[in-house]
């Protein structure tokens, strides 16, 4: 595997890790990381999170990462942690 | 190996205004009596802690851990539901007797023989129920669960979109699809067959269990783990979901894009070395490109990858789901679909 790639697989697994016990600690979910698939659905179905755990991720995700969203934007990151991840390194690449 | 115009025209109504179609392939099981929770409990994978109109997604699974029906487990005053794809209801009715041979105080009865499944999807799908159905449609939450007399309406749906599966009495199918088709007028109604309905459920990433189901694979490697309890230890399929946690897996299912049509079973490679294989894939009006699913070895199957190829075609893994649904917009509190263009400016 070229270095790039390997550097690139490295930091998705660790950005995954944050945005999964992230969750795990504010919203007190009874799962480790590696209990989470990353393209679970966090509202609804999967997850089964609500609006009020919604503000709480978008706290937390201030609070973690420094990261602050509009409604529009939320609508998209908060689909998935894979959405989040993808989130946080977009906004690490700014 | 674009959509027909048929399915096309489904597709778009479904993504855009609200679809309909019959569901031959929806079984559903009503399981009454006080052991009915009980021996669902002691089968389904998930914790079913579930109040009186609601409804929870789960899986039935074999010895091998492996799903052959894709539920949902639903509560109505006594009443309990098995809601789903995958074997026929008799064939889920003697497989629960099976596994619970203790519990013997309930009965089970196929509403395949006496009722039929009309699934409604779209962002306005709720309207057009509301005025086909009645307005308690409004206020029935996703995942529940509405009795209409002889009717049951379950609200969910595996597109993005809202989604209902409504349960008519047979003998009043005909009847609701007329009321269906002329007040569906009003709101661009079309007809979606399997296709586009398939290419929906590919799109936002739920599971299909004629596509990638059909696999063999387990809840863990199909990023399913939310179908799964991780306090119960006792269910069938259990001890195989155990062995798998501890010794790890190696595969993921991934959903992925490609400018070019490629085709399940096609070998994906990563700087020339075989990493996995396309599950399934289907053209996307919405993105106009391919959506698939593949299964990706470790440590490959992440997200956010543009480093792959099938053949000489590049591949790029993204996260799920692939679209951007307008249902996520769309408010029953706020928006009409007879208002969009203003709601939607």
């Amino acid at each position: 595997m070229s270095p790039e790639l390997k550097e690139q697989i490295e930091q998705r697994e660790r950005v995954f890790k944050r945005v999964a016990e992230l969750l795990i600690s504010a919203l007190k979910l009874d799962r480790t990381s590696e209990e989470i698939d990353p393209d679970t659905p966090l509202f609804g179905t999967g997850l089964g999170l609500d609006s009020v755990d919604a503000v709480e991720i978008i706290v937390a995700l201030e609070s973690e990462f420094g990261i602050s969203l509009d409604e529009s934007e939320g609508r998209l990151a908060l689909r998935t942690i894979n959405s989040l991840v993808d989130l946080v390194l977009s906004r690490e690449e700014k | 190996m674009s959509l027909t115009s048929e399915t096309e025209a489904g597709y778009r109504a479904l993504r855009n205004s609200v679809a309909v179609a019959q569901e031959p392939e929806l079984r559903c099981l009503r399981l009454i009596g006080d052991g009915a929770f009980e021996a669902l409990d002691a089968v389904c994978p998930r914790d079913l802690f579930l109040q009186d109109g609601q409804m929870k997604h789960t899986l039935l699974l074999d010895d091998e851990g492996v799903p052959f029906a894709d539920v949902y487990v639903c509560r109505e005053g006594e009443n309990a539901y098995v809601l789903g794809y995958g074997s026929p209801a008799d064939v889920i009715a003697t497989w629960i007797r099976q596994h619970v041979p203790g519990i013997t105080d309930f009965s089970a009865a196929d509403l395949s023989e006496s009722h039929r499944s009309l699934a409604l999807d779209g962002p306005y799908a709720w309207e057009l129920c509301a005025e086909v159905f009645g307005p308690d449609i409004l206020g029935l939450p996703y995942l529940g669960v509405l009795v209409l007399g002889e009717t049951l309406v379950f609200r969910a749906g595996r597109t993005g979109e809202y989604g209902y599966h409504v349960l008519v009495p047979s003998d009043e199918e005909s009847a609701w699809i007329e009321k269906l088709n002329t007040t569906g007028k009003d709101f661009e109604l079309a007809w979606a067959d399997a296709a586009a309905r398939d290419q929906c459920v590919l799109e936002n990433f739920f599971f299909d269990l004629n596509r990638e189901g059909s696999f063999g694979l387990t809840p863990l490697e199909l990023q399913l783990q939310w179908r799964l309890s991780t306090q119960k230890t006792e269910y069938p399929g259990a001890a195989a979901i155990r062995a798998l946690r501890q010794s790890g897996w190696n595969r993921r299912l991934t959903c992925f894009i490609t400018s070019e049509p490629v085709q399940a079973d096609e070998e994906i490679t990563c700087e020339e070395e075989p990493v996995g294989s396309v599950l399934a894939a289907g053209y996307s009006p919405l993105r106009n490109e391919y959506v698939g699913k593949a299964l990706l070895n470790r440590p490959y199957w992440h997200a956010g990858l543009n480093a792959f190829r099938v053949g000489h075609q590049p591949l790029k893994t993204i996260a799920a789901p692939a679209v951007k649904n307008l249902s996520l917009e769309v408010s029953p509190y706020r928006h009409s679909f007879h208002t969009r263009a203003e709601d939607f400016k």
